[in-house]
C-alpha cells in the first residue's frame, strides 16, 4: 500500500489566519518533513472565492513543492475540472509531470459550491457532463504529445484520478480508466461495492490502477490530545465546508459533525493500523492519510507527521 | 538600463535550479518567461516561473500571459497567487490571443481585440481585493445563472497579490497601438525588448542602440545549449557597461583582457 498526507489548501482561517506566503513557505517546509519522513506523496486540494483565500491554483503549488523536493511525489485531491479549460489542465499537468519525471498525479473531481461555479459562468447542474468532455480532452492531449514527441521513453503523462462520492462519478472514472480517490468518511464495505461499479463501467472490466482513500488520520495515546483532534476536525467540516454550504444557500452542516469519530482514524499506532488495514482489505491501495488541518497548529501537525511515520507507515506499506 | 533573462524552454528541475541559482548570482534584474514560444506539452511558462520564483531570491519575474483565452477570473488567480508566493516580484505581460490560439480555445478569432480588453479589465478589478461585478460581451461575472440559485451580485478574489498594484505592461506590435485608457505601459520596442545574443561584441553593439532609443528593460536570449556560461560571461563583460553614464577605460580594458585570458 502507498502512503501519502494530504490535504494543504494554504487557507488562512480565522483561528489561524497567515498570509498566502507565509502558508506557502509552511508548505514548502512541510513538503520537505514529508519527503524525509519516507511518504510515498503529498496532495494538494482547490477552492475559490472563500474568505480564508483557498488555494485556487494547486498546479501551481505543485511546481513549487516539486522543484523543491527530489523523490515526492506531488498530486491533487482535488483539482476541480469543470471550473477550468480542460486544454490549460492537459497542458500544464503535461508539463509537470515532464519537468519532474512524472512525479506529478492529477486528481480531478466535480466541485460542489454554487458560488464557485456562478463566478464562473457555468451552471452547476451541467458539470458532470462538462467532467465528462473534459476528461477526454485530457487523454486525448496526452496521447498526441506521447505520439507526436521524439524524446520517446522519457515522456510521462500525469496519473489521473477520479474523486467519486456518486456512482456516477465512479462509473465516469471506470469508463476513462482513472484511479479512484474515495472520501474518508465511508465504511469499508462500500469501497467493495465502488470497485464493483468501476469494474462494470470500465470497457474491458478493469479494475481501477490505483485505489486511493482520503482518510483523517492521527497517532496519539494522549486523551486530551485526541479530544483536541477532534474538536479541530470538528471546526473543519463544520465551519470550512458548512461554512461554504451555508453561503450557497444550503444548510452550515456536514454529515461528518454528529459523528466524527467516523471520518478519522485515531488513537494508538495499533487502532490507527487496524482501521487501515480494514480499507486495505476492501481494495484500498493507496492511503491519502489526512493529517495536515489548517484550524490546527503547525508544529502539531507536524510532530503528527512524524509520529505516523514512524509508527504506522512501515506496518501499513508492508 | 536594466537587464532580464528571458528563461529557455527547459523540461527539466535540475536545470532550472542551475539557472535559478545563477540568476541570483548575477546582475540580471528580471527573469522571463514568454508564452508561445515552444510546443505547449514542453513549456508552460505559468509553471516554469512558479519553479524558478521558489529557487530565486530577488529578481523580477515576468511572465507574459495571453489574456482573454480564458476565464479572466482564473487568470487573475492565478497571477495572484504567483505573485503572493514570490512575495510581490511579478509583472506580467498581457498579450492578445493569436488565431491558432483562438482556434484550439474554440474562441472567434475576430473577438481577439475585445476578450482581450475585457480580460485586463477584469484583472485590475480582481486584483483590487473588492467586491466587484463585471458585465462584458464575454463574460459577466458573476453569471447570476437563475439554476445556480440566488447568489450575491458580486465576487471579491480571496488570494491576494502580494503588491497592491500589480505591474501590468500591454504587449504591442509596435505599429503604435494606444492603451491609455488602461493607464499601462506597453511592453513595446521603446520600453522593453528582446535581444537574442550569441556574440558578446554583437550584443554591445545592438545595446548601444536600444540604450539610445530609450530600451528600460533589454530582456537577454542566450542559445539554450549553455545558458548558465553565457549568463555570467553576459553579466561580466557586457552589463558592467550600461552601470553608468561612462565607463572608464581602465576598466574597459581589464573587462576585455580577462575576457580574452578565459577564452570568452
Amino acid at each position: 500500500m502507498k502512503v501519502s498526507v494530504g490535504l494543504w489548501g494554504l487557507q488562512s482561517p480565522w483561528l489561524r489566519p497567515a498570509s498566502f506566503g507565509f502558508r506557502s513557505k509552511e508548505l514548502l517546509e512541510d513538503a520537505s518533513l514529508v519527503e524525509e519522513a519516507g511518504f510515498s506523496g503529498i496532495w494538494l486540494s482547490e477552492h475559490r472565492l472563500w474568505y480564508d483565500g483557498y488555494d485556487p491554483a494547486p498546479l501551481q503549488t505543485a511546481a513549487r513543492i516539486l522543484i523543491r523536493t527530489e523523490r515526492l511525489r506531488v498530486g491533487t485531491a482535488v483539482m476541480l475540472l469543470p471550473q477550468h479549460h480542460p486544454i490549460t489542465v492537459a497542458e500544464r499537468s503535461f508539463f509537470l509531470s515532464r519537468m519532474s519525471g512524472g512525479r506529478f498525479d492529477l486528481g480531478v473531481g466535480l466541485g460542489y459550491r454554487n458560488l464557485e461555479f456562478d463566478a464562473l459562468g457555468i451552471e452547476r447542474a451541467r458539470r458532470g457532463s462538462i467532467m465528462e468532455a473534459c476528461l477526454a480532452t485530457l487523454r486525448s492531449r496526452w496521447t498526441a504529445h506521447l505520439v507526436g514527441s521524439s524524446a520517446g521513453s522519457g515522456l510521462s503523462v500525469p496519473a489521473l484520478f477520479v474523486g467519486a462520492t456518486a456512482r456516477r462519478s465512479i462509473e465516469r472514472a471506470g469508463r476513462h480508466g482513472a484511479g479512484l480517490i474515495l472520501p474518508g468518511g465511508w465504511e469499508p464495505e462500500q469501497v467493495v461495492v465502488a470497485l464493483s461499479q468501476y469494474r462494470s463501467a470500465s470497457p474491458e472490466g478493469a479494475p481501477p490502477p490505483e485505489v486511493a482513500l482520503i482518510r483523517h488520520c492521527w497517532v496519539t495515546e494522549s486523551t486530551i490530545e485526541k479530544a483536541a483532534v477532534v474538536e479541530g476536525l470538528v471546526r473543519l467540516l463544520h465551519q470550512q465546508y458548512g461554512g461554504m454550504s451555508q453561503l450557497d444557500g444550503g444548510t452550515p452542516t456536514h454529515p461528518g459533525v454528529s459523528d466524527p469519530l467516523g471520518e478519522i482514524s485515531v488513537g494508538a499506532p495499533s487502532a490507527v493500523i487496524e482501521s487501515i488495514e480494514d480499507f486495505k482489505s476492501a481494495g484500498v491501495n493507496h492511503l491519502i492519510a489526512r493529517i495536515h488541518n489548517p484550524y490546527l497548529p503547525t508544529h502539531m501537525v507536524r510532530r503528527a507527521i512524524g509520529d505516523f511515520a514512524a509508527n504506522v507507515l512501515p506496518k501499513v506499506v508492508a | 538600463m536594466r537587464f532580464g533573462l528571458v528563461v529557455p524552454d527547459v523540461a527539466d528541475l535540475n536545470v532550472m535550479r542551475r539557472i535559478g541559482a545563477a540568476v541570483d548570482e548575477s546582475a540580471f534584474d528580471v527573469v522571463c518567461f514568454l508564452n508561445g514560444t515552444g510546443p505547449a506539452a514542453w513549456w508552460d511558462p505559468v509553471v516554469g516561473a512558479e519553479a524558478l520564483g521558489e529557487v530565486t531570491t530577488h529578481a523580477r519575474i515576468m511572465l507574459e500571459v495571453v489574456a482573454g483565452v480564458e476565464h479572466p477570473l482564473l487568470l487573475a488567480e492565478s497571477l495572484a497567487s504567483l505573485d503572493a508566493a514570490t512575495t510581490g516580484r511579478l509583472e506580467v505581460i498581457a498579450r492578445r490571443q493569436r488565431a491558432n490560439e483562438s482556434h484550439e480555445f474554440g474562441n472567434n478569432p475576430r473577438a481577439a481585440d475585445s476578450r482581450f480588453s475585457e480580460a485586463v479589465e477584469v484583472l485590475q478589478r480582481a486584483w483590487g481585493c473588492r467586491p466587484f461585478r463585471f458585465t462584458g460581451e464575454h463574460w459577466t461575472i458573476p453569471g447570476r445563472l437563475e439554476s445556480n440559485g440566488d447568489l450575491s451580485t458580486a465576487v471579491q478574489m480571496t488570494t491576494r497579490p502580494n503588491q497592491l498594484d500589480v505591474p501590468l505592461w500591454i504587449l504591442t506590435d509596435g505599429t503604435g497601438e494606444r492603451f491609455e485608457r488602461l493607464g499601462r505601459p506597453a511592453a513595446s520596442r521603446s520600453r522593453a525588448q528582446v535581444l537574442d545574443v550569441d556574440d558578446l561584441d554583437l550584443a554591445v553593439a545592438r545595446l548601444d542602440r536600444m540604450a539610445a532609443t530609450g530600451t528600460a528593460i533589454a530582456l537577454i536570449r542566450f542559445s539554450p545549449s549553455d545558458t548558465t556560461a553565457a549568463m555570467l560571461a553576459f553579466c561580466r563583460y557586457v552589463t558592467p557597461r550600461y552601470g553608468a553614464v561612462e565607463l572608464p577605460g581602465i576598466v574597459i580594458d581589464s573587462m576585455l583582457r580577462h575576457r580574452d585570458l578565459a577564452g570568452q
